[in-house]
Order: structure tokens, then C-alpha cells, then sequence
């Protein structure tokens, strides 16, 4: 019998990091973008199955924000995963990521958490060393995606997903 | 007196008159501005020189008239309301009386040439309770209706249960749910309000959207029409239960 459940994920990022092409290609909503520049968060929802369990994942996409300040922490209260979104071919945006993870970690340490590199599909352009990289995957496990091709956008879903029903990986102990 | 009279000091001391209880008027001299009035030479004698007299007079006097009732009236708002009420009540009970008349005959008309059991069942008791048949088709008409209900976790923002008469709306309700907690925090944080502060409700067209809130949930009910005192009432009731019954399960609650 399946086991039928409901979480919800916030998704995090600076502008343009392509979190609302992530969201508007592989999830479903009814609402449509204004409510990111009006309310500030746009929300959807994604079935993933895990095994025997059906998750049906409510996708907060919050506004985009350059300074962490301007998040609407309330938005986060009761996420059982969070999605940190960067662009690959913006080093600054990894960094403002960073930033974000950090001070989530002060209000909501023991939420797990994945970080999306976004945009891989443009290798010629990819602005991130490999040594930043190394230093980011020390505290959380990282996910190359590309909104344009689905690359790893359906695997990064369904891992945050088992993350949530059992998260069993330290990946927020760096906030700490 | 004369008008040239008026302009001496000597009006300066008009008398005031004093309540007495013994018929006989007492007065009291009393200060009051000193008034000029312009020299009036009249032909035809005191009449036109009365006319003249009497309007400077009362131009004269009306500013001092104008705040003495301005004073009055702050001192005593009461004055105006023991004045105005009975004008101010019948023209109300008129109004008022006039919509209900007009409703009354509205659903008389759509009702008079409807034939069924249900009809003919309303007639009968409007016979044996000597009410008029629009009244007893304006009591059992429903005044409102719940069209859907949603119970949703308060904290996280997920649906619990949903009922709606259209089945349509089922397949939205995640949505709309998390939706409606997100306009609610987003509504607490822009007006910088307390955590315990809620929305209660928003109408937009002919639909209220009613709201009650505990700490660990909220209950949103569509309602058609005006919501009744009924329906308030029992939202209550329902989420007092929900509360006293589901408490412990709720504050555990994880998806």
C-alpha cells in the first residue's frame, strides 16, 4: 500500500539563478509569476515517489533576493527541505548562496538542504573553480543542473525528498 | 432705544436672563462685545431704519452666536443627538421598512406561481402559524451557502482536509492552501502584526472568504452570499473541537 505524504521545500537563490525556470518546467502551479514580485513567493507542487511512499512536495519559490535581509524568513517556518539555487556562470552568486545557507543556519539548523549549481549546460561560460566548489561540497552535496535540459533537475527532487522523509546526512552540521 | 444708542458702552452690559421659579424673569448684566452700527438716516422714519437695525444687528451678533453654539455643542453633544435622533429614526425605520417591503413582495412574485410539495408544504405552515407565505419562503431560503472548507496546518502550511460542492476545486486545494498561508504571513509581517494576529476575512465578488485561526491550524471556509451568524458561529464551534481533539497529533505533525 502506498504511504501517501506531504512536505513542504523552499526554494532559495539570487536573482536569475533560474529557480523559477526550474520551477515553471518540471512542477506544477496554478500561480502565476507576479505573485513573486507581489507577495514574494510563488508556489507549487511536485509529486515525487520514493519506494512505497508517494511525497507530494509544496515548492515555496521564494523571490529572489540579493541580500539575505530581505527574505521573508516566515516563508521558511515549517520547510522540511530547502533547495539553494546558484548560477554557474556567476561566481557572485555561489558566494550570496553561501551567505543565504549560513544565516538559515542560525534560525533553521536542522533542515536539510541541497545546493543547485544551475545552468550547466553552458560549459564555455562556467565562472566557478574548482577549488570554491570543493570548499562548498565540504558542507553541503552539491547537484550540477541545467533548467534548459532536465540535467539532474529530477534526481536533485527526488534526493531532497529522501533527504526529507529520513535525513540521515549531516548536510546543515557546516551552518552550525 | 436707538441705534445710535447701540453703539454706547452701555450695551456692553446686555442682560442675560436667569431660570427663575418664581415667574418673575431675573436677569444678570453679563459682558458682551461692544457692537457699532453705521448712522441710518431714513426717510420714511423708524421702519426702514428698524429693517436696517435689526440685519446689522444680527450680522453683528453672529459670530459671537456661532460660538457660543460651536461651545455648546462640544460641551454637550448629546443636544444634537437628542434632536436629530427623532428625524434621523423615522427616516431609518422608513428606509429600512421600504427594502424589507420590497424584498418581501420580490420573493411573493417569484414564489407565488411556483406549485410543489415543498411549496405547497410552506403555504400550509404559513397558514397554521398565521404568517404571511413571503415570510415563511424568506426563512427557509438559504440566505448563504458553504461552497468549500479547508483545513490546513497551520506552521507548515499543508492541506489536512478539504471539502468542496465542486469536485473541480479538489485538485487545487494544495495549492490554494499554502497560497492562503503565504498571503497570511505576508499580510502579518507588511503591517507588522502580532503572532497571534490573523486574517479573519476577505470578500472579493459575491464570495467571503471566512478565516479561523488556532496555533496550530486554520480553517478556511468559501461562502457564497452573506455569511450568516450561523455559519460564524459554527466555524467556531468546529475549530474549538478541532483544537481540544487534535492537539497533540498536530503539534507532531511533520507531512
Amino acid at each position: 500500500m502506498t504511504k501517501k505524504l506531504k512536505k513542504k521545500l523552499c526554494l532559495i537563490g539570487s536573482f536569475g539563478v533560474g529557480k523559477t525556470i526550474l520551477v515553471s518546467k518540471y512542477v506544477k502551479g496554478i500561480f502565476s509569476e507576479k505573485y513573486l514580485s507581489t507577495v514574494g513567493v510563488m508556489i507549487s507542487q511536485k509529486t515525487v515517489e520514493i519506494g512505497d511512499c508517494e511525497v507530494l512536495l509544496m515548492v515555496w519559490d521564494l523571490a529572489g533576493e540579493d541580500d539575505f535581509q530581505g527574505l521573508r524568513l516566515s516563508f521558511i517556518k515549517g520547510a522540511s527541505g530547502v533547495l539553494f539555487v546558484a548560477d554557474g556562470t556567476r561566481a557572485e552568486t555561489l558566494r550570496l548562496t553561501q551567505q543565504h545557507m549560513e544565516r538559515l543556519g542560525e534560525f533553521y539548523s536542522d533542515i536539510p538542504t541541497l545546493l543547485l549549481l544551475n545552468k550547466a549546460d553552458l560549459q564555455d561560460q562556467w565562472d566557478i573553480a574548482e577549488a570554491h566548489l570543493d570548499e562548498v561540497r565540504g558542507k553541503v552535496k552539491v547537484f550540477r543542473t541545467s533548467a534548459k535540459t532536465g540535467e539532474n533537475v529530477e534526481e536533485a527532487f527526488v534526493r531532497i525528498t529522501e533527504m526529507m522523509i529520513a535525513p540521515d546526512e549531516p548536510t546543515t552540521e557546516a551552518f552550525l | 432705544m436707538s441705534a445710535t444708542d447701540l453703539q454706547q458702552p452701555a450695551v456692553a452690559s446686555l442682560p442675560k436672563r436667569l431660570p427663575n421659579s418664581g415667574g418673575v424673569p431675573t436677569y444678570v448684566a453679563t459682558s458682551v462685545k461692544p457692537i457699532s452700527l453705521p448712522q441710518v438716516a431714513s426717510a420714511d422714519g423708524g421702519r426702514k431704519l428698524g429693517k436696517a437695525s435689526d440685519r446689522e444687528l444680527g450680522n453683528a451678533l453672529k459670530p459671537a452666536i456661532e460660538q457660543v453654539v460651536l461651545d455648546t455643542l462640544r460641551e454637550n453633544p448629546k443636544i444634537v443627538i437628542d434632536i436629530v435622533y427623532p428625524v434621523l429614526g423615522r427616516v431609518i425605520r422608513k428606509s429600512i421598512t421600504s427594502a424589507l417591503q420590497s424584498l418581501v413582495a420580490s420573493v411573493e412574485s417569484q414564489a407565488a406561481d411556483v406549485f410543489s410539495l415543498k411549496r405547497l408544504k410552506w403555504r400550509w405552515q404559513a397558514f397554521t402559524s398565521q404568517r404571511s407565505y413571503a415570510e415563511i419562503v424568506l426563512a427557509n431560503s438559504v440566505v448563504c451557502s458553504v461552497d468549500e472548507v479547508l483545513l490546513i496546518h497551520r506552521e507548515t502550511g499543508l492541506l489536512l482536509v478539504h471539502a468542496s460542492r465542486d469536485s473541480e476545486h479538489a485538485r487545487d486545494a494544495d495549492l490554494v492552501s499554502s497560497m492562503l498561508t503565504a498571503i497570511e504571513d505576508f499580510a502579518r509581517d507588511s503591517f507588522d502584526l502580532d503572532a497571534d494576529d490573523s486574517l479573519s476575512s476577505f470578500s472579493m465578488g459575491g464570495q467571503t472568504v471566512l478565516i479561523r485561526t488556532s496555533p496550530m491550524m486554520l480553517i478556511a471556509a468559501a461562502v457564497a452570499g452573506n455569511p450568516t451568524s450561523k455559519v460564524n458561529d459554527m466555524l467556531d464551534e468546529v475549530m474549538e473541537t478541532l483544537h481540544s481533539n487534535y492537539h497533540d497529533a498536530l503539534a507532531n505533525f511533520c507531512g
